[in-house]
């Protein structure tokens, strides 16, 4: 310990001296001068003239300068002497060969820098604990069975019966209109239980969250939502905003890591692609103690006590379940829960596969730019093996010429590490907007200290490794050997080496480029998918408000529908608007209604299905099929004339004309959900790669209990140019309902490819990657034949000279490249069969390659290799004898 | 004038048995103290005093001070620190082994 500490201040010490190394110099000068002086005096004293008196003191000294680097030595400052004069060469050289220097810097910047944004979203998304106290004891409540739905009934039966947490809490999420200017927003809120925020343990970073004594009527806002409608208002607190014309008191900012629950709006139908939550507000039990008994929450989050372990609590829920079972006898069957740990729950399986798919996929990239940049210093090295030579036979040992070599490369990744820096900060900032609807936590990514080690240690590893092997080159220079016969050892050792490497390259290549193919396979075919919609021409206006209560039964109900069809007609009365129709929910939008099969019989008819299955719900508006260019293959559509008064009428898809009643011909039908009076083509709604499912349609004026808070979309097909439309409709929809917030206005092609959102941003990152991934194979290959054919252009021009064959020459070095491509061909293959499985992790799930695609791949990249030594070769063979031996 | 060369790591021993014999003193007169003692049979080149002084300086056994001499010019004082006190009888201890070792071969040898 002692001892360490006196090395520590020794180090101290050395430093301090280090950083006034002027000073110490100049005294150590004076202190000999003096040592000098005097002697010569004590001479002079004994009797000696003074011009001997002073030649003998200096002799008897010996030489100052010597003495000083003696010193200078003792201090250790020599071998950063050395280290400087070794960075200050070696940046000289660089600065001489501009082209290699700059060609390394970027090849490494776009490894380094790519590396590390995927690395930034990793970290932030899977790596980082939850920004709540002690995540690890955080957990999520669902219910059983899911085909039940997954809220959690009696929320009270648990925390009354269960010891294992700490606090349960209970909180659901809708959408609310909010009123600050002339247009009314949405907003996305959660209703949540008071004990909330102190059970995630989060303080706000302006005023108090849920306190005790808080009525109802409070609001917590996200600090998005704050900078954002509220202008960042410092003095906020206590300020009134209206919801749907209940009014809330802001009580607190949350900070803006704060994102609870995440993915919130995303889970509500209707709503895509929508991570925020932009305030949370109270929930207080119903008076109504009858009412009290049962509250039930969508979504229920809780905290272990300490120390409960999670399997414990869930074991102790299982057993709660059964008993409660045992009082309750459900009529619908057993009800119950199941735990989930939070961050299980926001970073499942789906969300960190592919992230890990990705970063797999970058450090080959990563891998790839070391190869070709240590491909690159080799041949360099090679060049410079005189230079080399030389200092070995001047002294040089060979430490010293593999540190020359090593802080050459750390130098190149250094610069290559800050550029990538600038890379990795854009990067990680593109990619984290571009996912940071589908995964949470993606928007936050960004280059902190954390990546910016990450970088750091990536930067050092890639200098050390695509310097080693120059640097054991140059460990290895014997300058006899060398200077006996210069050009040929270096490149007869390290030529196999060099091979081995292009093959790499060739092959990591082959496994980017296979994968990027799948997905651009798959992208493909998904485009080209018939939706059965046209959707050319088309675009939609979400629309939604608040209902209020007194339109929410009866004879209200019919006004609000009715004001949807009114806003539908005005919009088809537009000059340019060929349809118009209403919807509540787009298809491959977020799904929203299903009912079992079971539920649908035809008048009379008792006893179940065999097999029931599931069928989507829509309601939709009479012009909702020309505007969307759905066809009725049979029968007729939905008319303005099927009204609630007139007899209820429904259409079903051909898929469930076809599962429900075979043969038969269904129009006409009665069933308890109405009188079938058409059939409709069959539309993807749920994914373009998954096939229609049944489906049944409802005119919104007969059914119009899903005229709710999530409003409706309205569909317009027009002709031309829709920029002025927007406006009109616009105006349209205020005059009908002045207090219907319009957003989401998106063309219906923009809703195909929002559909193939979560899927998009990795085609692209992967179809990135296989480029980078193939130019650099290319260049490596061409580097390698262009600098054989540079070291035997001798034994090319005196084969030349002796009358050998031109196409023999050629096929000679072309042989070489063709044999690396094909063992670089074969080993990538076998390394994307072992990869393969990963492309299954995606999102959306991709086939893996087939023959077909490899090769495919496989001919792309050995004609791209192939293409990379022809250039080279036919310029070694094309030399003029002459030129070429007189040179040497 | 030939001098005898001293044995390795044996300066270090006599600049600090020297100052641990007199209290401080500048360069000078560590080589004359050091002449002195060993009646010229040891004496160095001289300025090699000086990069064993820094040496020493950096590693916390001595510390120096800025002063005047007797006749009035700057000089730098030497001066034993307790770890180079702790150095000294390392250093004395290594050499008496090392000296009575080749003490020992060379009468056997004789």
């Amino acid at each position: 310990m002692t001892r360490l500490l006196g090395t520590m201040t020794a180090l101290v010490r050395r430093t301090r001296m280090l950083f006034r190394r002027r000073q110490v110099d100049h005294e150590l000068d004076e202190e000999m001068r003096l040592h000098v002086d005097l002697r010569q005096r004590r001479l002079e004293s004994a009797g000696m003239a003074p011009d001997a008196a002073r030649r003998h003191a200096r002799r008897r000294f010996g030489s100052p300068v010597r003495h000083r680097e003696a010193a200078h030595d003792a201090l250790g400052w020599r071998s950063l002497d050395e280290l400087r004069q070794d960075l200050r060469h070696s940046l000289r050289a660089l600065l001489h060969d501009r082209a290699f220097a700059i060609t390394v810097t970027l090849t490494l910047a776009l490894g380094i820098g790519a590396t590390a944004a995927i690395f930034s979203l990793l970290d932030h998304v899977v790596l980082r604990p939850l920004p709540f106290k002690r995540p690890d004891r955080l957990v999520q409540l669902y219910g059983t069975p899911a085909t039940r739905g997954e809220s959690v009934d009696g929320l009270d039966d648990y925390r009354d019966r269960s010891t294992s947490f700490e606090a349960l809490a209970g909180y659901s999420l809708s959408a609310r209109y909010l009123r600050l200017d002339a247009e009314p927003q949405r907003v996305m809120t959660v209703r949540a239980e008071r004990s909330l925020f102190s059970l995630l343990g989060v303080e706000p970073i302006l005023g108090h969250t849920f306190a005790p004594d808080d009525s109802a009527a409070v609001a917590v806002v996200s600090r998005r939502f704050w900078e954002e409608r509220l202008g960042g208002d410092p003095g906020v607190l206590g300020r009134t905003l209206t919801l749907d014309n209940e009014p809330f008191a802001v009580i607190g900012v949350m900070p803006a890591s704060f994102q609870f629950p995440y993915s919130a709006a995303s889970s509500l139908p209707g709503v895509v692609r929508e991570t925020r939550t932009d305030l949370w507000v109270l929930w207080e039990p119903p008076a109504d103690p009858g009412l009290r008994a049962r509250p039930r929450f969508s979504y229920v989050t809780g905290r272990l006590r300490e120390p409960v372990t999670f399997e414990a609590a869930a074991s102790e829920l299982a057993l709660i379940d059964a008993r409660l079972q045992a009082e309750r006898l459900d009529p619908y069957g057993p009800r119950g829960v199941r735990l989930e740990r939070l961050d299980d729950v926001v970073t499942g399986p789906t969300v960190r596969r592919p992230l890990v798919l990705m970063f797999v996929a970058v450090t080959i990239v990563l891998l790839l730019t070391c190869v070709n940049v240590a491909n690159l210093a080799l041949m360099r090295a090679l060049s410079r093996r005189r230079d080399l030579t030389v200092r070995a036979a001047l002294g040089a040992g060979p430490l010293r010429l593999v540190r020359l070599c090593l802080v050459e490369s750390l130098q190149l990744a250094g610069a290559g590490g800050l550029v990538g820096l600038m890379i990795a900060w854009w990067g990680s900032h593109r990619l984290g907007a571009m996912l940071a609807a589908q995964v949470p936590r993606a928007g936050d990514a960004s280059v902190d200290w954390r990546v910016a080690l990450f970088l750091a240690v990536v930067c050092t590893g890639t200098g050390l490794l695509f310097g080693l092997a120059p640097a054991v080159m140059a460990g290895r220079t014997n300058a006899r050997a060398m200077l006996a016969d210069a050009d040929r050892q270096g490149a007869a050792t390290f030529g196999r080496f060099r091979d081995a490497l292009v093959a790499i390259q060739i092959g990591l290549a082959f496994v980017l480029a296979a994968g990027a193919g799948a997905l651009i396979r798959d992208l493909y075919l998904l485009r080209a998918t018939d939706s059965g919609m046209v959707t050319a021409n088309v675009i939609t206006f979400h629309l939604g408000e608040r209902l209020d209560p007194a339109l929410r039964n009866g004879a209200g109900q019919s006004v609000a529908t009715g004001r949807f069809y009114e806003i539908a007609d005005r919009a088809r009365q537009l000059p340019g608007v060929q349809a118009a129709g209403i919807t509540q929910v787009l298809p491959l939008q977020n799904w929203g209604w299903t009912a079992s099969s079971a539920d649908f019989r035809l008048r009379g008819q008792t006893g179940l299905a065999a097999s029931p299955f599931a069928m989507h719900l829509r309601y939709v508006t009479d012009g909702y099929f020309r505007a969307l260019g759905i066809p009725i293959r049979a029968g007729r559509a939905f008319t303005p004339a099927d009204t609630a008064s007139a007899p209820p009428v429904i259409l079903v898809n051909e898929t469930l004309a076809r599962l429900r009643f075979g043969n038969t011909d269904p129009i006409g039908l009665e069933t308890n959900r109405g009188r079938i009076v058409g059939v409709v083509a069959d539309v993807r709604q749920v994914h373009l790669a998954t096939p229609a499912e049944p489906e049944l349609y409802y005119p919104i004026a007969q059914n119009w209990s899903q005229v709710d808070d999530l409003g409706m979309t309205l569909v317009v097909r027009h002709e031309g140019a829709p920029g002025p439309l927007v406006a009109a409709i616009r105006r349209a929809v205020r005059d009908v309902n002045a207090n219907l917030a319009m957003f989401d206005v998106k063309s219906m092609d923009e809703v195909v490819t929002d559909s193939l959102a979560t899927f998009l941003p990795y085609l692209w990152l992967m179809t990135a990657f296989a480029v980078v991934g193939l130019t650099l194979a290319a260049t490596g290959t061409y580097g390698l034949i262009a600098y054989v054919g540079a070291a035997r252009r001798r034994e090319c021009a005196i084969r030349g000279a002796l009358g050998a064959d031109q196409r023999r020459l050629v096929w000679l070095m072309l042989r070489r490249g063709i044999l690396i491509t094909v063992v670089g061909l074969v080993s990538g293959l076998v390394a994307a069969g072992v990869a393969a499985p990963l492309l299954q992790t995606l999102p959306v799930s991709v086939s893996p390659p087939g023959i077909a695609m490899s090769a495919a791949v496989a001919v792309l990249l050995a004609v791209v290799a192939t293409a990379a030594c022809l250039l080279p070769t036919y310029r070694a063979s094309t030399v003029d004898p002459m030129v070429v031996l007189r040179n040497d | 004038m030939r001098r005898d060369e001293i044995p390795r790591g044996t300066l270090d021993l006599l600049i600090l048995k020297t100052l641990a014999a007199a209290g401080e003193l500048h360069g000078f007169e560590i080589a004359e103290a050091i002449e002195r003692r060993s009646a010229d049979v040891l004496s160095v080149e001289e300025g090699s005093l000086y990069p064993a002084l820094q040496r020493m300086l950096a590693k916390g056994w001595v510390s120096a001070e800025w002063g005047t001499t007797a006749e009035n010019r700057r000089a730098r004082y030497y001066r034993l620190v307790p770890a180079g006190r702790r150095q000294l009888q390392i250093e004395v201890s290594r050499f008496q082994r090392v000296f009575s070792a080749i003490a020992r071969i060379v009468e056997v040898g004789s």
